[in-house]
């Protein structure tokens, strides 16, 4: 009996080990981009608020260039509203028919250098954020989406992150394929599953396609390298990104009205569609 | 003797100092030092084998909630607590016997330096070698070496004021 409680006091620790071990190694094995999502955003709850802090003194440096795009941004705006107001009068669309809610906020922690990236914003449940909606560049490039909100922050899924897909088109020639980060370079991305025949170049622009996270015609980068693929049946395109994702400061939330609907009807014969 | 409420609040300062500074600190996707293992490097040398499991598990939890990593913190830093003494006995041998902190005193600073190393390096590797999972084997490689080695520079110059507050 004696022997057995030295032998017992013996292998506790090391069996301890074992336990807390394979309890951490099953645990970040069956994470999915949900589970770090929450777990950033109960974290957020203690260190948001001193981020914000930090965020808004590093805001100061970047106030000149970001008017300028601001203004810009307005130009194109104001050209595209006055349009729109010209065929409203016309009567060809229905004005008032907006399928997408456009709002602002700012992002207050941010990473890239992470094989699963994420960034948190300093908007939340209590500013009718929801996980989904789109997150935009002040200039409209693509960023990431929400995942998962707490009451004031939320979690985005940023591009570069392995767990990251969309799906992304020529703007000349409308082949689609998707967008994947292969966790090297947080300035590229591939764009696969297109056809070997598509006539792409150098230099062609990539936007997005519709989906119930994305609006169309959002622009996500510009084609930086084209090659077939080994089975010689697809070409494998690199992207270089149009958002720099490593000073992402304010950005645009999108809210497509019709996402639920789009979703839903997508999910009753696409079962495998996006976890 | 443990030093309890010097200890709780060095645990609180390496957490914060993680996922406020160096998580924030983008120099380049090489270097990201995981700078809060000096709280195990730091631990009491007479500390049971059986605590230094319970803190390491219960540090590498935390950084897990605020990396928003589900566990890779706790795989890297469970096992350098599981080691330290092990290596302690290797690298230092009869030298900490008298000494509360594994720095200063007795302890040749190059036998030191090497014990932090060989700790951080092991925390290093098995964190980056999970994250990436094989893929990008030389950039992984290069990722863990750079990073070691600026979070050894960090926790010998941790060590050194440490060592004043808590002596």
């Amino acid at each position: 009996m004696y022997r057995l409680t030295l032998i017992l006091k013996r292998i506790a620790v090391p069996l301890l080990f074992i336990v807390v071990e394979i309890l951490a190694i099953s645990k970040y094995s069956s994470a999915t981009s949900f589970t770090r999502a929450r777990l950033l955003a109960i974290s957020n709850g203690v260190t948001g608020a001193v981020n914000e802090s930090f965020g808004s003194v590093g805001a100061y440096f970047s106030l000149r260039s970001e008017n300028d795009v601001l203004t810009q941004r307005i130009l194109e705006l104001e050209a595209q509203l006055a349009t729109r107001q010209e065929v409203a009068e016309r009567g060809e669309v229905e004005a008032g028919n907006v399928p997408y809610l456009f709002s602002q906020a700012r992002v207050i922690k941010n990473s890239v250098f992470a094989q699963y990236n994420y960034f948190t914003i300093n908007k939340g449940r209590m500013d009718d954020v929801e996980p989904n909606m789109a997150v935009l560049t002040p200039d409209g490039f693509v960023a990431g989406y929400v995942l998962d909100c707490s009451e004031r922050y939320s979690v985005c899924m940023s591009v570069a992150n392995r767990d990251f897909t969309m799906g992304g088109k020529g703007k000349n020639n409308e082949f689609m394929g998707s967008i994947a980060w292969n966790g090297d370079n947080y300035r590229r991305v591939n764009l696969e599953n297109i056809p070997h025949y598509a006539p792409f170049a150098k230099g062609d622009t990539i936007i997005s396609t519709i989906s119930y996270r994305f609006p169309p015609d959002r622009i996500i980068g510009i084609v930086e390298e084209f090659e077939s693929s080994e089975d010689k049946m697809n070409s494998h395109l690199t992207v270089r990104l149009a958002a720099d994702l490593s000073r992402l400061d304010r950005v645009l939330l999108v809210k497509f009205l019709g996402g639920e609907e789009f979703k839903e009807l997508h999910s009753t014969y696409e079962p495998e569609e996006e976890k | 003797m443990y030093r309890v409420v010097e200890y709780v609040i060095f645990f609180v300062a390496v957490v914060l100092l993680q996922a406020l500074l160096f998580d924030n600190l983008l120099f380049s996707s090489l270097i990201m030092p995981l700078y809060y293992v000096v709280f195990v490097v730091l631990l009491p040398v007479k500390m049971s084998h059986f605590w230094l499991l319970v803190l390491g598990t219960l540090l590498g939890v935390t950084m897990d909630v605020s990396m928003g990593t589900a566990g890779l913190n706790t795989i890297a830093t469970a096992a350098v607590a599981f080691i330290r003494p092990m290596t302690m006995n290797l690298l230092m041998g009869k030298d900490v016997a008298h000494e509360n902190i594994p720095y200063g005193g007795a302890i040749d600073p190059r036998s030191f330096i090497l014990f932090a190393a060989m700790l951080v390096f092991v925390h290093h590797a098995l964190f980056y070698g999970f994250e990436s999972l094989g893929s990008h084997f030389l950039y992984t490689v290069g990722k863990i070496v750079l990073s070691s080695l600026a979070t050894t520079i960090l926790v010998v110059l941790t060590a050194r004021l440490f060592r004043r507050i808590v002596e």
